[in-house]
């Protein structure tokens, strides 16, 4: 079947997703898709009445996306899936429903570089070295 | 003096015998009633999406098939969909009605499965075994129709791969007045028996403002007064239901016995269906011939057993697909059975798990 | 009360709902899709059957003409029957027995035409039916040896297992040479 296609920017998604909660859409899903150098989109689908309806968003890679499971409770879910299968950060989504950590496996549906988790145990230590580091400079410099 | 209440926590593990498939709950109960409940999924996953990027569009039909083995048929139907409308090919009338007595046939299969169980989850052992009996009828007709008793792999892009002969319609419709003649004496026990109505009448209400917030679709919806069918909802391209007389069966107290009454008689509404859909039948291509690769995006829905069943797919003009994203009607259904839990006394729990008709492997994928 | 007593009298004189296996089989229905079987003296390795295979259950070696399949993968889909040319591929209408390894099949093809082929097809297929009625042993070894113990006679042993484990007499004569 046709759907009705909808594109806005990212300022501009919350209005639009209360003004389909207004008209008593029901939200089927949330698409997430991996157009290449860093950029993803979202699509979130809608249905009322017989006729589904396409929102869609591009984002970068570091944004941080609302959640909308205030005004869809059944959106927990859909939501996880995102942080899995992308890395999309998300407001207060769980993350590791899918996917165990530590298995080795990382946001596998990714095309580009896949963060594997001992590269972020390196930079977790690595983050930690940094403040001793600067800590033990300050005393020397203070001494 | 208050009295001190302690709250134990038990776990309705990931095995158990009651539940066709690997769910975790915790319930944290107050001396018998049910005060708060923790779902986790994701035992199941198997990665289908990513793997559906590796195949060819035409293979994906028989990856997209081991989704499920209840709702096979469903599922590859709605990926057929995706693809034809993406590539606007044009499916012949033959293809179309054989694909709807499939679909019909296999929503038998489902609907006497989980009728059986539910009976089983309070322990009516006999009527779940007399309930699978008359389920083997069903499935020695798909072991003729399409070769195997589950994963029929029936549908290609473009049409169907089997016909179906004079002499196979002879023994559906045998076979169907045969289930009807045995179910009509099995829907007494379900539907007028006072032991069951006792044990599934106000219990596990789900009420029709809730059953909108949460978002639930198929029989459990229709159970709590909300009227969504998506085979009753005009669209062209789904089969063929449009030529088809059907009205979506709705019930209005949205506990338990609802339910299981909106699935009683959607078994003998689809009964109906496969005598209708066998009368349209004519000579004629059971395949159109498919041709380059495809490019775009497309969306399709059906209406599987459980709910609503939604694809999308994405094509960049290679023999690969760019991305394959599965809505299953379990991913909704399964998060508002908290709601229905709360303030339940334990022992009913496991009948309102086997009522909502929980399917994991679709869950997690 | 009235309806439990009469159905309760019917049961009485009724026969069983379900089968008695291994003495009552149910036969085989036309067109089930079972155990795949090649004929090795049509295939031209045109490898259309690998490239169509959704579980890269077959594997082709042009070099070394080697034809290769993994039962464990196969999911009896039957893609690779449509797409054959030659119609060497087909999936009989028989269970898949049980394995106790994984065992791979092997047919080595070789590209005769057809007037100077080696074995003609009628020759093929009665050598094909020879190897596998032979002694392919259904029961290891060790549950073999108990089941011995427990039965001091062979012939009560044979006629116990019925049709189950064929000529079980020459393979354990084997193990007691072994």
């Amino acid at each position: 079947m046709q759907a009705i296609e909808l594109k806005t920017t990212l300022p501009d998604l919350d209005s639009k997703i209360y003004k389909m909660f207004q008209l008593g859409a029901r939200l089927i899903a949330i698409t997430g898709n991996d157009l290449g150098n860093g950029k993803f989109e979202l699509i979130y689908h809608f249905s009322k009445a017989s006729e589904i309806t396409n929102l869609k968003v591009e984002i970068d890679e570091n944004t941080t996306v609302e959640s909308v499971t205030g005004l869809f409770p059944y959106a927990e879910l859909m939501e996880s899936e995102l942080v899995d299968y992308f890395g999309i950060k998300v407001n207060g989504a769980k993350a590791n429903v899918f996917l165990e950590p530590g298995s080795g496996i990382c946001t596998p549906l990714r095309k580009s570089k896949k963060t594997e988790p001992e590269k972020k145990e390196e930079k977790a230590s690595a983050a930690q070295e940094k403040p001793e580091k600067e800590g033990a400079t300050s005393k020397g410099g203070a001494s | 003096m208050a009295a001190s209440t302690r709250v134990s926590v038990v776990p309705l593990g990931a095995q158990h015998p009651v539940l066709p498939e690997p769910v975790a709950l915790k319930l944290s109960l107050e001396e018998e009633k049910v005060v708060d409940v923790s779902i986790t999924v994701g035992y199941c996953h198997r990665g289908i999406e990513k793997a559906a990027e590796m195949n060819d569009f035409k293979q994906n039909v028989f990856l997209c098939g081991r989704v499920c083995g209840i709702c096979s048929h469903h599922h590859t139907t709605s990926y057929s969909d995706a693809i034809e409308t993406m590539m606007k090919i044009e499916v012949p009338e033959r293809a179309k009605l054989i694909r709807t007595i499939v679909a019909e046939l296999e929503r038998l299969h489902s609907h006497t499965l989980i009728l059986g169980l539910t009976a089983d989850a309070m322990g009516y052992e006999n009527l779940f075994m007399q309930t699978w009996r008359d389920r083997e009828i069903v499935m020695d007709l798909f072991e003729i129709i399409s070769g195997n008793r589950v994963h029929y792999d029936i549908n290609q892009i473009g049409g169907v791969r089997r016909d179906i002969g004079y002499d196979v319609v002879k023994k559906i419709e045998k076979g169907m007045d045969l289930l009807e003649e045995r179910f009509n004496i099995l829907a007494k026990s379900y539907l007028d028996d006072p032991t069951f109505k006792k044990r599934t009448k106000g219990v596990g209400v789900l009420s029709s403002a809730e059953a909108h917030t949460y978002g639930v679709v198929g029989p459990v919806a229709r159970g709590s007064d909300i009227p969504e069918d998506v085979r009753a909802s005009g669209d062209e391209n789904y089969a063929a239901y449009k030529d088809l007389h059907f009205t979506p069966q709705v019930e209005e107290d949205g506990d338990i016995y609802s339910r299981t009454k909106v699935r009683v008689r959607e078994v003998f509404q689809s009964i109906d269906l496969i005598r209708q859909a066998i009368g349209y039948l004519r000579d004629g291509p059971i395949a159109a011939r498919v041709q380059g690769n495809p490019n775009g995006e497309a969306i399709a829905r059906v209406e599987a057993p459980r709910g609503e069943l939604f694809y999308y797919a994405k094509g960049n003009n290679t023999k690969n697909l760019e991305r394959v994203k599965i809505r299953t009607p379990s991913f909704v259904n399964i998060p508002a059975l908290k709601y229905m839990i709360i303030g339940e006394e334990f022992s009913a729990v496991p009948v309102i798990i086997a009522s909502i008709d929980p399917c994991l492997s679709c869950t997690d994928r | 009360m009235v309806e439990m007593i009469k159905n309760v009298f019917k049961n009485l004189f009724k026969k069983p709902a379900t089968l008695r296996y291994p003495y009552e089989k149910r036969p085989p229905t036309p067109g089930y899709r079972g155990r795949f079987e090649l004929i090795p003296t049509e295939c031209i390795m045109c490898t259309m059957c690998e490239k169509s295979c959704p579980a890269d259950a077959i594997k082709i070696d042009k070099e070394t003409k080697r034809y290769e399949y993994d039962p464990l993968k196969c999911i009896g889909c039957g893609y690779c029957v449509e797409r054959c040319p030659k119609d060497c591929i087909e999936l009989k209408p028989e269970y898949t027995s049980p394995m106790t390894s994984h065992q791979k099949q092997e047919w080595t093809i070789t590209l005769t035409p057809h007037k100077e082929a080696v074995l003609s097809l009628k020759e093929y297929k009665d050598q094909e039916y020879a190897r596998r009625t032979k002694c392919t042993p259904l029961v290891s070894a060790e549950v073999q040896k108990s089941l011995l113990e427990r039965f001091s006679d062979r012939q009560k042993l044979i006629a116990s297992l019925g049709s189950f484990i064929r000529c079980p007499e020459d393979m354990i004569k084997e193990e007691d040479e072994e």
